[in-house]
């Protein structure tokens, strides 16, 4: 009990917002959801993640730097990730970002609780379809 | 080449820390995504700006009411010397130089540069020293005058009970500058240039309320204390500008203090 309450804290500081970052009890927002299933693979630095992100969710999800930098570094502070050591590539500097167990079991259970919303209505509305169809 | 600069400059929306920390990462980022695209460009730099003052916003938020207010009292003591040293000055351009005025901007200037450099605490005391030597608080103070400087002597003890936590740096001296040039400026005999220079101020204020209501909260007490001691002396064409100001005040101290009480809330939440 105690370990899911704080697992939803934890989802909340990592839905960012520009009025109310912290809430207790929200989903992952897309992008912070994205950006984490971007790392499920292996380590990325920032501009992979991005890429990524946008591959994952077919190309709904555009996640800028100023939000990605954000939602990584609440998510660092979570102990979600773990950042690399920085190093430089094509003249751009760069630090790869981990997931950790926490942040997969994080993941999991968005994934989980998304399946669970989507199955509840997608079911539903197939059972209303047949009755206004018959 | 333009473009690295471009970002560089968003950068700046970030506390140094996070910048020193992230900033070239995030450069790197914001270049790569950039590299083809000149929309790219604005909504990613106004990205990192946001990205930034949220950064900012948090941060101050992370310090507590308590730490706000009261370096709120701080910076209303900063403008409350600045203004004190503009008045002195302009008055020495008008009335000419006197040896009297030129002790006292002395000590204004001395304690000014204690509290931009961070002697805070020997500045407040040196400006709690100053309020008892010169006017109104001599031997000659009427009530009138002490409920005139009882803004200004309420921020002074708590700059000397908790003064702003932040390194010395020698670099803020350079504040000094912009009041000079103030001070050199011709201004009206009665009420100086004080309340266009809170004016200016105060917007600085408004524009970072959504991430600091620090400097709106000081410039609030600030105007309490000017208002309270111009309002009555300066010309009635004056008047409906004080008026104005007071109003805008209120509605700035309403405004800071809902925004303290909202970033308080979401940090705690």
């Amino acid at each position: 009990m105690r370990s899911n309450s704080s697992r939803n804290r934890r989802a909340a500081r990592l839905t960012i917002g520009w009025l109310s970052t912290y809430r207790v009890g929200m989903e992952l927002r897309p992008p912070s959801y994205f950006a984490l299933a971007a790392l499920i693979d292996g380590p990325l630095h920032g501009y992979a993640i991005a890429q990524r992100a946008r591959e994952l969710s077919g190309g709904q999800i555009r996640v800028s730097t100023g939000t990605l930098y954000a939602l990584l570094e609440r998510a660092l502070s979570e102990s979600l990730v773990i950042a690399g050591e920085p190093y430089v590539e094509g003249g751009r500097q760069r630090r790869d970002y981990t997931l950790t167990p926490a942040g997969r079991a994080l993941l999991a259970e968005e994934a989980a609780r998304l399946a669970h919303a989507a199955r509840a209505v997608s079911g539903r509305l197939s059972a209303t379809s047949k009755a206004v169809l018959t | 080449m333009i473009r690295e600069r471009i970002g560089q400059a968003a950068l700046r929306a970030y506390p140094p820390a996070v910048r020193q920390a992230r900033g070239l990462e995030m450069l790197g980022m914001l270049l790569d995504t950039v590299e083809r695209s000149r929309v790219a460009l604005v909504r990613e730099s106004g990205s990192l700006v946001l990205g930034g003052l949220r950064e900012r916003r948090a941060i101050t938020a992370r310090a507590g009411t308590r730490r706000l207010v009261a370096d709120s009292c701080c910076q209303a003591v900063m403008i409350f010397l600045m203004l004190w040293l503009i008045r002195g000055l302009n008055r020495q351009g008008i009335a000419g130089a006197s040896r009297q005025l030129l002790v006292q901007d002395v000590v204004a200037v001395a304690i000014l540069a204690c509290a931009l450099v961070g002697y805070e605490r020997i500045a407040a005391i040196g400006g709690l020293a100053a309020l008892i030597a010169y006017d109104p608080l001599g031997p000659h103070t009427q009530l009138l005058g002490l409920a005139q400087v009882l803004v200004p002597i309420a921020c002074l003890l708590v700059m000397v009970r908790a003064p702003q936590r932040r390194p010395r740096d020698p670099r803020q001296l350079l504040w000094l500058m912009p009041v000079f040039v103030v001070a050199a400026l011709p201004a009206d005999a009665q009420v100086g240039l004080l309340p266009e220079v809170l004016a200016v101020m105060s917007v600085g204020g408004l524009l970072r309320l959504l991430h600091d209501p620090r400097l709106a909260i000081a410039c609030s007490l600030v105007w309490i204390t000017v208002l309270s001691a111009y309002a009555g002396r300066s010309a009635p064409a004056r008047l409906g500008l004080l008026d104005l100001a007071a109003v805008a005040a209120g509605l700035m101290l309403t405004v800071a203090a809902r925004r303290l009480w909202i970033m308080r809330h979401n940090a705690t939440a």
